[in-house]
């Protein structure tokens, strides 16, 4: 044999020979990454994945407590002012250096056009330039938890996106490819190989991150698997090492699988139900010429009909943390000594109904979505069947979430009783006082998913105050006032955290975190 | 012959209009993409403002003029999804769509017919009373129940096929092609079989009930009396006779199996065209759903053409002029 | 019955039974006949009285569950009717053709006529495509189709019904078969042409020295056409002798009837209206005589003890009125 070609061939079985040491990881969602642009959408799974590739200022550790990434350092210099140190000799996947130019270019992106994380900055009106390795964000106003709010802010390459005309975020109404949804350049662990939509998106470990890798993956593979059935069934096969989201009715079934193994955990993101208190006559009810939500002690008769253990044990088969809080544990401001319910009491709450004037109930219209939350329209049926037990027939109308989202969501508000699930995006209560319970107020830009309408003065001046209280002690205080408040004039029905589940198989150690994202950097194949 | 073809193709041309019509007004119920597209913070102002941009506040007939105008160049928009041109995106998903498609059909063909001749022929033997009851049992059980059969049978139990996916492709040019790896074609088998099953078993009914129906009339009769052989009586005489069923049912089917592959793609996770339109309708991916709807109409219109021709190219009573018939006649 | 020359077709006492779910149901019984070279036989009687039956266990195509439970069909000193299904399909369109009914449904709509001819050509005299088809062309011009070397390339719906039954007549004749057995062929056509595909065959039938076995309920065709008739009636052979004597003066009261029925060509074609009652279904023939509820010469014998073929007149019929009275009892030898 020739020579040479002997050598070719030699060099080629190395190749194709599993290098030693070599690990591949191999996952599955039900839902895609839908883009690679790191401001396209707000979105969990979006934000966890490309969040293996760019990195924010402020991370978050395995207790979701905020950690230095691009940022090591941060300090309040003044109420307004919030000063950061950059991590120094970090490149990004190019080879280009990451510097502050990178930071003040990055929050310009963020508030463009285009870009669904315009919110996450929404309080900082400035990003000033101290010196290379270290900015200024000034605040409209105090903000003392501007870290937190900070950590689903993915720092690009200034250089990256001008080179690639990717300087926008992709523009909807443009009939145009866009760069950046189909490459990334991040500072991240992982670096972006191969991307292939719906099919599989491969990455490779970043040889030259800045930080000390726990984990020992070569190669990560993620696929989109949207059947639950088919997911599960490449995880059996070994076809995957890990996968989520888990079908509930699957669960103890994996679990009793050899060399699978279930991950567990109660997920932030809370499911609550909602009524309409700010009309004066329920567009969807038969008592006409007053709303009977208004009066509180029909919405703690709806609040003690519901069986919410019932709920747990038979619709979500256990994989749920009963709640009386809209926050859940974990969120910044969750004070346990709240989180009592009130027990479940269909006699007392047949009497309210009577005390209220309504001694054979009434008629209400309910609002649902079928494929937002989990098990969300079995939700709905079980307590259409226990408000039934106190007299109030209930009307349930469950639609598919762009239907469900369009009729409840402002500015029409269409619905008089609805379900919904809410996750503080900064992992702080404010977040949930500001969008769901404050009175809605299109100047102060509160209360925009406070669906309901529910309104009360103390909260809303609470809720301003803790926007800008930097004493955490007070903060937390002012935050448990408005909490108790709320609980107490029942505004909202608050059911349960989801659980967060996750399947893998035995050889694969990983993290969980209680916000469902997966940072591939904790992942360890054995 | 031409003129038949333009006459078709006219309104062929008015078909797919209406459909896009339709399509076009069902689509502006399926709910507001704008919550889809801007995330749970997003203000109101930023939603109105975004929804104007994408025209989505003109009135109805203007978003459709656009519509139609910009799809006659083939130009679908941009994805609110993936923030990609809809061409692309279809054109990127077309090739799986189609090799899965075209593979069930062969699939369902090669198999069909066969089995749909042999239990014509012998109507009374045990096997053909075996591959009957067989074909029941697939015309009856539904698609995604066959699919979690297989996969659990050949994916979880034996191992031996993988249970979602295209495996690995070959791009020639922009199509990419699973044909040409072992685990493409490894990943072609259980979804072409799902994606077969069921036009499979309509062809073998379809082709036993034409041949017991031929096989009874007066001029296989006569082949016999002729004294030609069996395989020229059955194979020539009464297959042919059974085909201009054959082909329309086929043809129909063939556009069926494109246009319902989605059950099996979205089980498989195979990423073709169905997929494509199960996340655009949960995400009401307007610009998709119009286009696959389109080009859903354009493929059964073309089959459709496909079809006529080929009844030309079997039956001879349809290729001549009625006219130059009565002339030869006494 | 006795022919002078070797009778070409010899038909011993068959009988054809179909096997039901509630057992074995006759429907031809005891039916015995022989045919001379070039001679026509008219097999006449209502339908349903097996004489389609008889010719398609002739040239063995009896239709399952039908089939041959008894007797011997023989043709030229050959024992056909137990041939195995190959021979027996190399047999048939070569030893013995088939005319149907209905000429409008006897061809494959799908192929040219010339490639029906062809492919009989072929199968049975191995010819070349040429030759093959040089003798699909001549066969045509021979069955009178005019332009045949244009219509040759034409589909059968291009073709009049009288012209296609001429084609049929000429896929018949392929390979000059000794036997043509027409079932009814001319039943289906316009009256004005019966009679030209009537002498069409009579002409060819002299031409080639063929015999044909003429299937029909039409009297008059059998008149002008045969040389001797045969008469079925519930499955059975009644009478059977030449043309001339039988029409002139038939021995069975059935035959009688049925002469009194007799349309011309051209003429009406009535039910046997001269007679009451119907022909028994198969399985539900009476004992005895078959025809005897509805004779009106019936006498006690006819009841329970069944004729065989009595000679009678130029032929012979299956009537206890021709029963020589010494030989009552004794079965005809």
């Amino acid at each position: 044999m020739h020579r040479g070609l002997a050598a070719a061939l030699a060099a080629a079985l190395v190749a194709f020979a599993p290098l030693a040491g070599a690990k591949t990881f191999r996952f599955a969602n039900d839902g895609d990454v839908n883009s690679m642009d790191p401001y396209a959408r707000n979105e969990t799974f979006l934000l966890t994945f490309v969040g293996n590739i760019y990195e924010p200022l402020v991370g978050r550790d395995k207790q979701l407590k905020a950690a230095p990434m691009l940022a090591t350092s941060w300090s309040q210099t003044s109420p307004e002012v919030w000063r950061f140190k950059l991590r120094q000799g970090v490149k990004f996947h190019d080879g280009t250096p990451f510097t502050d130019d990178d930071v003040l270019f990055s929050f310009d992106r963020v508030r463009m056009d285009g870009s669904n994380l315009k919110a996450v900055v929404a309080t900082v009106k400035r990003v000033s330039k101290i010196d290379d390795y270290t900015v200024d964000m000034t605040t409209d106003g105090p903000d003392p938890i501007l870290p937190e709010e900070l950590t689903n802010w993915y720092i690009m390459s200034k250089s990256w996106t001008e080179k690639n005309n990717a300087v926008k975020p992709a523009d909807l109404t443009k009939n145009e490819d866009f760069y950046a949804s189909r490459h990334a350049n991040g500072t991240g662990p992982f670096m972006l190989k191969d991307r292939e939509p719906e099919v599989k998106t491969t990455l490779v470990n970043n040889p030259n991150w800045w930080g000390k890798p726990e984990h020992n993956l070569t190669e990560v593979v993620f696929t989109h698997i949207g059947n639950d059935a088919t997911r599960v069934a490449a995880l059996l096969s070994g076809e995957i090492d890990m996968m989520y989201t888990v079908p509930p009715q699957d669960i103890e079934r994996i679990r009793h699988t050899p060399h699978l193994k279930i991950y567990e955990g109660p997920e932030l993101r809370t499911i609550f139900l909602g009524m309409d208190q700010a009309r004066d006559e329920l567009i969807d009810s038969n008592v006409k010429g007053k709303n009977p939500f208004k009066d509180v002690r029909v919405r703690k008769a709806f609040y003690l009909a519901i069986d919410e253990k019932a709920i747990k044990d038979k619709v979500m088969r256990g994989s749920a943390t009963i709640t009386a809080l809209m926050v859940a544990p974990g969120v910044n401001g969750f004070d346990k000594s709240l989180n009592q319910r009130y027990p479940y009491d269909p006699a007392a709450a047949k009497k309210l109904l009577v005390e209220a004037g309504y001694p054979n109930g009434f008629e209400v219209g309910m609002d649902c979505p079928t494929d937002r939350y989990i098990n969300d329209e079995a939700i709905c049926q079980a307590v259409v069947a226990m408000l039934s037990k106190i007299g109030v027939k209930v009307n349930l109308l469950a639609q598919t979430r762009s239907k469900y989202f369009a009729k409840i969501l402002g500015p029409g508000y269409n619905t008089s009783f609805y379900l919904l699930g809410w996750t503080p995006t900064t992992y702080d209560a404010h977040n949930a006082l500001f969008n769901l319970i404050a009175s809605r107020s299109a100047s102060a830009g509160t209360g925009l998913f406070n669906v309901g309408g529910y309104s009360n003065k103390r909260v809303d001046e609470l809720t301003r105050l803790i926007q800008i209280e930097t004493d955490p002690e007070k903060r937390q205080a002012e935050i448990s006032e408005a909490m108790k408040i709320h609980k107490e004039e029942f505004g909202h029905i608050p059911l349960h955290q989801q659980t967060v589940v996750w399947a893998a198989r035995d050889n694969i150690e990983l993290v969980q975190l209680a916000d469902n994202f997966f940072p591939l950097r904790y992942v360890r194949v054995k | 012959m031409i003129a038949f073809i333009i006459r078709r193709l006219c309104q062929s041309v008015a078909v797919m209009l209406s459909v896009a019509f339709i399509a076009f007004a069902l689509f502006t119920y399926v709910g507001d993409p704008i919550n889809n597209i801007v995330g749970q913070d997003t203000g109101l102002r930023e939603r109105e403002q975004l929804r104007h941009q994408l025209g989505l506040d003109d009135p109805f007939i203007l978003q459709f003029a656009r519509f139609v105008g910009h799809a006659a160049e083939g130009d679908f928009g941009l994805s609110y999804q993936y923030a990609r041109p809809v061409s692309e995106l279809i054109a990127e998903r077309l090739p799986a769509t189609l090799e899965l498609s075209l593979v069930a059909a062969v699939l369902a063909l090669a198999i069909g017919l066969p089995v749909g001749i042999y239990t014509g022929l012998h109507r009374y033997s045990w096997l053909s009373q075996l591959m009957l009851t067989a074909s029941l049992v697939g015309i009856s059980l539904p698609t995604f129940l066959t699919c979690i059969l297989l996969i659990l049978v050949f994916a979880v139990i034996l191992g031996w096929l993988p249970s979602f996916g295209r495996g690995s492709t070959v791009a020639l040019g922009w199509w990419t092609t699973g044909f040409l790896t072992i685990d493409g074609l490894k990943a072609l088998i259980l979804p072409a079989i799902t994606l077969g099953l069921f036009q499979m078993t309509l062809i073998i009914r379809l082709v036993r009930a034409e041949m017991l129906e031929v096989l009874r009339t007066d001029y296989i009769k006569f082949a016999r009396a002729r004294g030609l052989p069996n395989r020229l009586i059955h194979f020539g005489h009464a297959l042919k006779n059974t085909l201009v069923p054959v082909i329309t049912i086929t043809g129909l089917q063939l556009g069926s199996i494109i246009a319902f592959a989605v059950v099996t793609e979205t089980v498989f996770q195979w990423p073709g065209m169905g997929l494509l339109i199960i996340q655009a309708i949960s995400f009401a991916d307007i610009p998709v759903m119009s286009a696959y709807l389109v080009l859903v109409a354009f493929f059964f219109v073309v089959i459709n053409l496909i079809v006529d021709l080929l009844y030309y190219a079997v039956d001879p009573r349809l290729r001549i002029d009625r006219a130059a018939a009565s002339g030869h006649g006494i | 019955m006795a022919s002078e020359r070797s009778p070409l077709l010899q038909v011993e006492n068959l009988r054809i039974a179909f096997a039901t779910r509630r057992g074995e149901v006759t429907a031809v019984d005891g039916v015995s006949f022989a045919m001379a070279p070039g001679e026509v036989l008219g097999v006449v009687g209502e339908s349903g009285a097996g004489k389609s039956l008889t010719g398609a266990a002739i040239i063995g195509l009896l239709e399952p569950p039908g089939h041959i439970a008894g007797g011997r069909i023989v043709l030229g000193g050959r024992r056909i009717d137990n041939l195995p299904a190959p021979e027996m399909r190399r047999l048939r369109g070569k030893e013995i053709g088939a005319i149907f009914q209905d000429p409008l449904t006897s061809l494959n709509p799908l192929y040219t006529v010339g490639r029906q001819l062809v492919e009989t050509i072929q199968v049975h005299l191995g010819l070349g495509a040429a030759a093959a088809r040089q003798r699909a062309l001549d066969l045509l011009k021979e069955v009178g189709i005019p332009a045949a070397d244009r219509r040759i390339d034409h589909y059968p719906h291009q073709f009049s019904g009288g012209m296609r039954q001429r084609v049929v007549i000429a896929l018949a004749l392929c390979a000059n078969p000794r036997l043509i057995i027409a079932d009814e062929p001319t039943t289906a056509l316009d009256v004005s042409i019966q009679a030209q595909i009537i002498a069409l065959l009579k002409r060819l039938c002299r031409d080639h020295g063929m015999a044909v076995m003429l299937v029909t309920h039409d009297m008059g065709v059998i008149a002008e056409t045969a040389d001797r008739v045969a008469v079925m009636y519930a499955g059975r052979l009644v009478e059977i002798g030449p043309v001339r004597d039988i029409v002139r003066q038939p021995r069975h009261p059935y035959t009688a009837g049925l002469m009194g029925s007799i349309p011309t060509i051209g003429g009406r074609r009535d039910r046997l209206q001269q007679i009451d009652g119907a022909m028994p279904r198969p399985g539900a023939v009476p004992p005895g005589c078959a025809f005897h509820p509805r004779c009106r010469e019936r006498f006690a014998r006819c009841l329970d003890e069944r004729p065989n073929l009595l000679p009678a007149g130029g032929g012979a019929a299956a009537c206890w009125l021709h029963a020589p009275a010494e030989a009552a009892a004794v079965p005809h030898g």
